[in-house]
């Protein structure tokens, strides 16, 4: 009992600062209806400025409170920016473009750090005394139960400010009508950009208040968004209150779990080290259960003025395309350069990911994140058939592909009850969870050497990257796996515009557009989302296999959360809802044909690419929030009708002339 | 309408300008990457260790001096000169003498790291591979007389960076061998577009893929192979009765932490071995959740990264500087430029230490930085690890013959070479693990790092606890 006590006071620390950037996202939220995935990266920021004043790293040193004060002033700037230039031009469109702006903010800070700082990690000096408590004869920093106590302190006055200031009535207003609070007079930009500063604050408080577990780095605090996410989801991004307690809760429940791992009965690995990802796998469990106990009685801010997904138009000329498509893409694996011929190939797997989303996301409006999760189960499939089964192509990739619909399949099942932002951040968890306790595991993943794969051959003909064909170069890699890739984006396409254009598709538009009237019209929308997941986890697994034949192995990076998120990214930009914005987002894929173009032509690389790759994120969401084959189909159609419409005045004038 | 298309128009052209701007003011703000990781930090962080003795990288396991002397294979170069085991004639241990020819083409080999990007172990890796070929090229005769030259690749962030130099070396029929400096992300896929068409010398491994590789040599250790030895050392040496181990999961440690622990159960000292997801930024709850304030000894099995983070866990929880036994991953700049010194930690040293005067191959290995203007590296170990990676591979490829380079020559002497080797162990033993072909070497030392007064040997080369098997 004691020990539980104990580790219950550890969890303190990591749960406070859960707990406080979970109540920046909940402000976020409720303010704007943003779920701003760069709270965390706000904390970061904050960290290294708070590093850089108290160390003479700008020639300056502050004292604590002058430097303090800075770094708050500096943390509310960041979020103005972010409001002013990021935010507010996207207020009216869907929530799937904020997120993705987001992480656009997210990118571009963390480039900016490492550029700033470099890549070694930074001591944040320490805010809080460094006394040691002893507690059942153990020595417990009393700094945690400061942190501990600020953050509550803060959540109680944060609460209050929302609870009996007019500010907070208004919010509160805006977040349950929006139309009826602007009816009112009240401003939904101002309130907005309040709740924005007011979550920045915070948020770089955290960085400050992180000080004595974390350092200033890219990554450690920018991640405490994943779990302070699932502490906002449990709170059903309103409850300031309990997303506190929630976060409190996950870091106690983080705690928990290493002090289970020591005992006898805790499951582990074959070398006898602890099973790896089952703190991220609890988190998750809770969260779905959690949902499913709660439904799908969750607020969507401002869902009357924001956009909607954008159109999914029916694809025509199937047949000529897929000609076109597959004569460019042979010619150009044979002709490009290897480099070129390589990032071709990657981005061909792009294309497959990005199709998933297409049907899931765009279809049906499922934001499903799950989709790269759903490729490495594949991938690891395959794997492990060679591995342990000695089973090759083309049975791996099936099975592969099998056990991916089948994940999807739970994913989508479990998902009924859930929609919005809201599947948005329980399939994040689930990713993270499936790639530390799944892919991370040597049980049943690849353990931390990688898996692995291969290369496939049929019939004793050779089609993986040794092939000998090497195309017009004779280089690596040979472009029949090339062929192999390029010859199932084009079934899949195929497969997904058919899809689009058959009464499926149409059902899938009604649920996308609003599931009760879906309903009312005898549609199972049930049955449409299930068969949904099916098709997009089949095709997600494909580029799970295609991923693995292509690097000749499996690891968990490869299939890690911002991966995902990434990818959902490449995805938006390409133009969600259509099968030509698919393969505009896997050019645009990491080390896809145009990053690698702009890389040879510019030489940018490194942190360079991160901070590029941030800023055109966020510019073409905020230029085409329709993506960019949405864009130009929508100027093509403009451009169509404007035609038509002069063809008609000519042809009137031209009648009355003759008259 | 067509005002609000032109105001929008506006607003989005001024949010594009004002993008642009923030993005060449990160720039022009911001220090180059490359120069502020490789340059000013190496001449920052290696001025301090010159000063104070920084271990080299425990991933170079080394034998008693004394009593192994080395073997020389029948086909390599005449003997070097040697005291006690190291290498002191350097010329003679790449088996040449005087100035390559600069006019007779170069022989080529590839370089990869990672640096540039999130993640670095070292970039000053290649400042050691640099200084070799220069000092091969104007003191010992070269390959065979052609001069060696150095093709660069590096990983920044993605798996895609590894195969793209995997697949460069690979179809640069030129690149003879490649040296790897090492990588935590995009080595399984580099491997695997580099399809062994080449001969790999790897330094200190950080990701378990170098180890299994039937062409890759890992000259100074890895994973469980280098950790085992630290069974033998507390219990011969330290005594100790009881032992706690932390390491990241996923984060490529999972085999280290396995191999280790089990060589802690092979001398009967009970072990507590607690894992953390690579990303929790706490480390005093798994250190508690361990036993560590308890435990005779307090082991991390962790990245670069996570020293700092380490670091603060223990002194936040009071554990005494000489309860922990650590790999040299942590005596990096990136350590100093976190905590401002390294920790007063036992470090594991496979290789000599540059700061060592009693090490009879450290004071040729300094007069040649020094003469090369080099001098910031003395201290720095991953330099040391370069030199000795590039000065080894020069040494294969004279045993094969210029005329006769290939994948297979050189994978033969590099197989067959049984040390000494240079900076580093005694002997080696390609081969040993069947599952592990490329682990060369499972010997280490043990120094303990004392501030300001620099290191002292704690213990001396001992291997894996007798009757240890990899897990």
């Amino acid at each position: 009992m004691q020990d539980l006590v104990l580790f219950v006071l550890l969890g303190l620390g990591a749960g406070s600062v859960i707990a406080g950037i979970a109540l920046a996202v909940v402000i976020t939220y409720r303010g704007s209806g943003i779920i701003n995935l760069a709270i965390g990266a706000i904390s970061m920021v904050a960290a290294y400025a708070f590093w850089a004043l108290r160390s003479d790293f700008f020639g300056i040193t502050l004292a604590t409170v002058p430097a303090i004060v800075v770094v708050m002033l500096s943390s509310i700037l960041v979020g103005v920016v972010s409001e002013l230039l990021v935010f507010r031009p996207l207020r009216t469109s869907s929530p799937l473009a904020k997120l993705v702006a987001s992480l656009g903010i997210l990118l571009t800070l963390q480039a900016t750090m490492l550029l700033w700082f470099g890549s070694a990690s930074k001591q944040i000096p320490n805010v809080f005394p460094d006394d040691i408590l002893q507690i059942f004869d153990t020595s417990i920093p009393a700094n945690r139960f400061w942190m501990a106590a600020v953050v509550v302190v803060i959540s109680l006055a944060v609460g209050a400010v929302y609870r009996w200031t007019r500010f907070g009535l208004a919010t509160r207003a805006a977040s349950e009508n929006e139309v009826f609070a602007m009816l009112a007079g009240l401003s939904p930009n101002q309130l907005s950009m309040v709740n924005t500063l007011l979550a920045s604050a915070l948020a770089g408080a955290m960085g400050i208040i992180a000080a004595p577990l974390a350092q200033a780095d890219s990554t450690t605090l920018v991640l405490f968004i994943v779990p302070a996410l699932a502490a906002a989801l449990f709170a059903g991004f309103t409850s300031l209150p309990i997303a506190v307690i929630a976060g409190f809760g996950i870091g106690i429940g983080q705690s928990l779990m290493f002090y289970a791992s020591t005992l006898s009965w805790f499951p582990t690995e074959q070398g006898g080290n602890p099973l790896p990802g089952t703190q991220a796998l609890l988190t998750f469990v809770l969260l779905v259960v959690a949902l499913s106990l709660r439904g799908a009685s969750l607020p969507t801010r401002g869902e009357l003025v924001e956009k909607r997904l954008p159109e999914a138009p029916r694809p025509k000329h199937l047949a000529r395309s897929a000609a076109v498509f597959g004569a460019i893409g042979v010619v150009l694996l044979v002709v490009l350069p290897f480099g070129y011929r390589q990032a071709l190939m990657l981005s061909l797997i792009g294309m497959v990911l990005c199709l998933s989303l297409v049907v899931i996301t765009g279809f049906v409006g499922q934001v499903s994140l799950a989709q790269v999760a759903l490729a490495g189960v594949a991938g690891f499939v395959v794997s492990h058939m060679i591995v342990d089964a000695g089973i090759g192509f083309p049975w791996g990739p099936i099975a592969g592909s099998i056990a991916g619909v089948v994940v999807g399949l739970i994913v989508g099942a479990s998902a009924l009850r859930v929609r919005g932002v809201s599947l948005a951040v329980v399939t994040l968890a689930g990713v993270v969870a499936i790639e530390q306790f799944g892919f991370a595991s040597k049980r049943w993943g690849a353990g931390s050497a990688g898996s692995p794969v291969e290369q496939p051959s049929l019939l004793g003909f050779d089609l993986g990257t040794t092939a000998s064909y090497r195309g017009l170069d004779g280089k690596l890699p040979s472009p029949v796996l090339g062929f192999v890739f390029l010859a199932c984006v084009i079934a899949l396409c195929l497969l997904v515009a058919q899809i689009r254009r058959s009464v499926l598709g149409q059902q899938m538009l009604a649920v996308r557009a609003n599931e009760r009237a879906a309903a009312a019209a005898g549609i199972n929308v049930a049955r449409v989302k299930i068969t949904a997941y099916a098709i997009s986890s089949f095709i997600a697994g494909t580029a799970g296999w295609m991923y693995a034949y292509n690097f000749g192995s499996v690891s968990a990076a490869r299939f890690g959360f911002l991966i995902a998120l990434a990818f959902v990214a490449f995805a938006y930009i390409g133009g969600i809802t259509m099968v030509s914005g698919a393969v505009i987002g896997g050019l645009v894929a990491t080390e896809g044909l145009v990053p690698h173009f702009f890389q040879e032509l510019l030489g940018i690389s490194g942190n360079w690419t991160l901070l590029v790759g941030g800023l055109i994120l966020i510019v073409t969401v905020i230029q085409n929030p329709e993506g960019v084959a949405g864009t130009t189909y929508r100027k093509r159609q403009a451009s169509k009708r404007a035609k038509a419409a002069a063809d008609v005045a000519t042809e009137t004038m031209a009648r009355a002339g003759e008259s | 309408m067509a005002g609000r298309s032109t105001r929008g128009r506006r607003s989005r052209t001024l949010l594009l300008a004002i993008l642009v701007s923030f993005g060449l003011l990160a720039a022009s703000c911001g220090s180059d990457d490359e120069s502020s990781d490789t340059a000013a930090d190496a001449g920052d962080t290696t001025e301090e260790p010159a000063e104070e003795p920084a271990a080299e990288p425990a991933e170079e396991p080394a034998e008693e001096p004394a009593e192994e002397p080395a073997a020389e294979p029948a086909e390599e170069p005449a003997a070097a000169p040697e005291a006690e085991g190291k290498i002191t004639d350097f010329a003679a241990y790449v088996g040449g003498e005087g100035a390559a020819d600069a006019s007779l083409d170069p022989v080529k080999i590839g370089y990869i790291n990672q640096q540039g990007g999130a993640i670095v172990v070292t970039d000053t890796n290649d400042d050691g591979v640099e200084i070799a070929v220069k000092y091969i090229n104007e003191k010992a005769g070269g390959i065979g007389g052609h001069p060696l030259e150095v093709v660069t690749c590096f990983i920044a962030n993605t798996e895609e960076e590894g195969q793209q130099c995997g697949q460069q070396f690979a179809n640069d029929d030129d690149i003879v061998a490649v040296i790897t400096g090492p990588t935590v992300t995009g080595t399984e896929s580099f491997y695997a577009a580099l399809g062994g068409e080449k001969p790999v010398a790897a330094g200190v491994s950080v990701n378990p893929a170098d180890l299994v590789q039937d062409n890759a040599a890992v000259l100074f250790g890895g994973a469980a192979y280098i950790l085992a030895p630290y069974a033998t050392f507390a219990s011969e040496t330290l005594g100790v009765e009881s032992a706690v181990l932390l390491y990241p999961e996923g984060a490529g440690q999972d085999d280290a932490a396995a191999g280790q622990s089990s060589a802690f159960e092979t001398v009967g000292i009970p072990i507590e071995v607690v894992s953390y997801p690579a990303t929790a930024p706490d480390l005093t709850v798994p250190l508690l959740a361990a036993g560590a304030e308890d435990a005779d000894i307090v082991m991390p099995v962790i990245n670069t990264a996570d020293c700092v983070k380490f670091a603060e866990a223990t002194r936040q929880l009071g554990i005494p500087d000489d309860k922990v036994l650590a790999s040299p991953v942590c005596l990096t700049p990136s350590t100093i430029e976190g905590l401002g010194d390294f920790p007063q930690w036992i470090y594991a040293v496979a290789s000599s230490l540059s700061i060592d005067p009693t090490d009879p191959s450290v004071p040729p290995y300094t007069d040649i930085l020094v003469e090369q203007g080099q001098d910031q590296f003395i201290g720095d170990p991953w330099v040391l690890v370069g030199f000795s990676q590039a000065m080894t591979l020069a040494r294969w490829l004279n045993a094969a013959g210029v005329d006769n380079l290939s994948s297979e020559t050189i994978t033969a002497e590099m197989k067959g070479f049984v040390g000494p080797l240079i900076l580093g162990s005694p002997v080696l033993d390609c081969g040993k693990y069947p599952e592990a072909p490329a682990a060369c070497n499972d010997n280490t030392q043990f120094y303990q790092y004392f501030g300001p007064d620099g290191f002292e040997q704690a213990g001396g080369f001992v291997g894996p606890p007798e009757g240890w098997e990899a897990p």
